[in-house]
């Protein structure tokens, strides 16, 4: 099996806490809470690095099985195949709302007219190719990436501090609205799961924790500090623009002249977007063809696409309404899938533990 | 051949890119250029004509040719909302109106008698336009403000761009692009500050223009002949002298600002004023001081110009008995630049290293006076355009809210704080 090494898996975490959390996110969550998003968002943050220990705990423990092995074993294979479903169409709205979001992006500041056909011609068969290649050439091919976007990222958080900025005004918001403006966002976050659906095909040592770990920081102060940075430039009008990391480069009144440099956003958020699609529609993949065990990758694949158009063009039909969906409806979801599913999977690894344990008294008392 | 197959059965991308290349190839070359179905605004003008709106772009043509040179048109729309007016100006143009590179905002002065931000509504709803827009009103049409700068660029070579990025840095306080009228119109304050440009035309160019707005037709800026560009603060009966030249009319850029509140005029700012607000912003530190009648060697009859080389502010929120003072320490490092001595000789003392505490109190005198002078507009419009409120709300929160709470009229807050301004003047180096 074509494994991928702990600062690879490192990579794809980055990629994941990036996603939806960089252009659209800021903005919206500014209209609720003001500038005290960001403790709503570092407390998610802080929740979800439970899921990656829970993570740990299991890769560690079953270095070699994939979830659906762990989960069979004990809670049986309707049970396991049930869990695996929910990953898979949770995996189905995180593609979707990852393009909404980078849609919405090329559509504000590039195209400007409705391309929506165009795009996903573009998009997708890109995409498919980084599934069929396989979750070792995805994240082989970012790593190549992966110090442009952070020189990209920090070109842009360079430019912001030559424009204006001050300190966000902070506990302007009531901890029960920050709870629930956080609620209404979780299906932005939910960033380890990926983790759970190829845990066999990550090679993840003791050792290796460490060096892995350090891509997460680096993953959620980039998260952070777009957050801080995007309140501290526009503030109030925080919610008039949708696009936090790419407004981090708009220039004061004093560059007027040097033209427009934003294609330096544009590159980045393209080459993120990309890659994060990849990743979550090779997840979308693998949870596929683990339900549905007869049917190879490729199928796989095709369904997606056609899952994609079906739902994406003819069902929801706008960018706005799958983000609304995802704000309205999938936020319960997310519940379900973020948090009580990898709780689940922790349950069952820990009480194939014990079972263990108590065969092995058994063994010694009987001998 | 089945050699070819079955290579392209084992690389399968490669026929995917052959079809990518064979279906949009042709479209790329085939394909007119963008700048033909696309205009490059580079300054968007919104006007009021009775219940209509009529918006003027300022758009760059590229045309082929051997100079350095920059083709202008001004070309103009006419709706009963702006993007019907926008959708017009279109139509007139025969091409998409693409705003990426409109740096420059202009609306009629009129137009802020009422709130102006449901005029402008429709800019601030296109992503693509540049947050540092620079929001500008003018006494005249802004269509006309924008005629007289297309000609101005092909004559003089000088940008409205340029011309509004050298008030920006160097004679407003605050910035004044688009996203910072919006930044004071949502904020507590509800209050901004946007750059002023005085147009003077002359009758028979008046004439010209309104026949052209309306029929909304686009106007070459080359043809508008004799406009110049008139600088600094040039007296009245300079300013009539010049108007009055026949074929002629005027950008006068005197650094005047406009206040809003709620979007609407409250006051005006001279350079003056701004000067005095100036004080307050440390990337500002080029402002002149004027003082007359300085006694040296016996001569009390000297007027001497210094320089603000260096500035050094330090502004803290207090409050003593449930008073909120707005307390600015200033240390200002300036250097003589200039004495005029009203035909007498200065023989001895040409050089001054020192600041005697009679020039000390006389700058201080001064300076305090010229800050009360803008404040006293400030109170009277209700504008806080220095950031009162933010500096208590920051460092006192409870104790500035328990103070809004008390007042009858909240939006009065700044005639009830007191204002403290501590200057220390020291020689430059």
């Amino acid at each position: 099996m074509r494994t991928i090494s702990a600062r690879q898996t490192g990579i794809i975490i980055f990629l994941t806490i990036l996603a939806n959390k960089i252009l659209l996110l800021p903005s919206i969550m500014y209209q609720q809470t003001k500038a005290d998003s960001i403790f709503g968002i570092l407390v998610i943050f802080f929740v979800e690095l439970l899921i990656l220990s829970i993570f740990l705990y299991v890769k560690l423990k079953f270095p070699n099985e994939n979830l659906q092995e762990i989960l069979q074993k004990k809670i049986g294979h309707f049970c396991a195949k049930f869990i695996i479903f929910i990953f898979l169409i949770f995996f189905l709205f995180k593609t979707m709302l990852t393009y909404s979001v980078v849609y919405v992006y090329l559509k504000d500041l590039v195209y400007q007219d409705e391309f929506g056909f165009l795009a996903i011609v573009c998009f997708l068969p890109v995409v498919n190719h980084g599934v069929i290649c396989g979750l070792r050439s995805i994240s082989r091919t970012f790593e190549l990436f992966f110090y442009l976007v952070i020189a990209g990222i920090l070109f842009c958080f360079g430019i912001a501090f030559f424009t204006e900025i001050s300190m966000p005004v902070f506990f302007t918001a009531n901890p029960l609205t920050i709870f629930n403006t956080s609620f209404k966002y979780l299906f932005s976050f939910g960033d380890y799961l990926v983790l759970f659906v190829f845990i066999e095909k990550i090679n993840l040592k003791k050792n290796d924790v460490k060096k892995f770990l350090r891509f997460v920081i680096l993953g959620i102060l980039i998260v952070s500090s777009i957050f801080v940075i995007f309140y501290a430039k526009y503030q109030i009008t925080a919610f008039m623009h949708n696009n936090a990391l790419a407004d981090l480069l708009v220039f004061s009144v004093q560059f007027n002249a040097i033209g427009r440099l934003d294609i330096v956003a544009m590159l980045t958020i393209m080459t993120l977007g990309l890659f994060q699609l990849e990743i979550f529609q090779y997840a979308f993949c693998e949870s596929f063809s683990m339900v549905f065990t007869k049917l190879n990758n490729k199928f796989a694949i095709a369904v997606f696409d056609i899952l994609f158009f079906v739902i994406y063009f003819i069902l929801i039909g706008k960018y706005e309404l799958m983000i609304n969906f995802t704000t309205s409806y999938l936020c319960y979801f997310s519940l379900l899938s973020n948090f009580l599913l990898p709780f689940i999977i922790f349950a069952v690894s820990f009480s194939k533990n014990k079972r263990i344990k108590n065969k092995g008294v058994r063994d010694e008392k009987s001998n | 051949m089945k050699k070819a197959i079955e290579w392209v059965k084992k690389y399968p991308f490669i026929l995917v890119l052959i079809v990518i290349l064979v279906f949009f190839t042709p479209f790329a070359i085939f394909s007119p250029g963008e700048s033909r179905k696309r205009a490059i605004v580079l300054a968007v003008g919104i006007d009021k004509i009775e219940d209509k709106y009529e918006i003027s772009f300022l758009t760059f043509i590229p045309t082929q040719n051997q100079e350095f040179t920059q083709s202008n048109s001004v070309i103009s729309g006419i709706g009963s909302s702006v993007s019907e007016a926008v959708l017009d100006a279109q139509l007139t143009l025969g091409k998409d109106i693409g705003l990426s590179h409109a740096k420059t905002t202009v609306v009629n002065e009129k137009m802020l008698e009422e709130d102006v931000s449901a005029s402008i509504d429709y800019l601030s709803r296109i992503a693509s336009l540049p947050e540092n827009t620079v929001f500008i009103c003018t006494n005249t049409t802004a269509k006309e403000l924008l005629i007289a700068t297309s000609s101005l660029e092909e004559n003089v070579g000088l940008k409205l761009d340029q011309l509004i990025s050298y008030n920006a840095n160097e004679v407003y306080f605050v910035d004044t692009s688009l996203e910072a009228f919006y930044k004071g119109y949502y904020g507590p304050e509800k209050s901004s500050i946007i750059g002023y440009i005085e147009h003077i035309k002359d009758e028979q160019s008046s004439q010209g223009d309104s026949s052209s707005s309306e029929n909304g037709v686009a106007e070459q800026g080359g043809e508008q002949t004799g406009q110049e560009m008139q600088g600094g603060s040039a007296s009245s009966d300079e300013e009539k002298q010049r108007g009055s030249l026949k074929g002629q009319s005027q950008i006068l850029n005197r650094g005047e600002a406009v206040v809003l509140r709620e979007g609407k005029q409250v006051a005006k700012l001279n350079v003056d004023n701004l000067n005095s607000l100036n004080l307050l912003n440390n990337k500002k530190s080029m402002d002149s001081i004027k003082i007359e009648n300085v006694d040296i060697e016996n001569n009390n009859n000297v007027d001497m110009i210094f320089l603000v080389k260096n500035k050094k502010i330090a502004i803290k929120s207090v409050f003593e008995n449930n008073i909120p003072i707005f307390v600015i320490n200033i240390t200002l490092g300036i250097q003589l630049t200039e004495i005029n001595a009203k035909g007498q000789k200065i023989e001895k003392e040409v050089q001054f290293t020192d600041i005697n505490e009679e020039i000390e109190t006389k700058v201080q005198s001064k300076l305090k006076t010229q800050f009360a002078q803008t404040l006293k507009i400030l109170r009277d419009s209700k504008a806080d355009v220095i950031g009162v409120y933010d500096k208590f709300y920051r460092e006192n929160r409870a104790k500035f809210i328990k103070f809004l709470n008390s007042l009858d009229n909240k939006d009065d807050y700044l005639n009830n704080v007191v204002f403290m301004l501590n200057l220390k003047i020291q020689p430059d180096g």
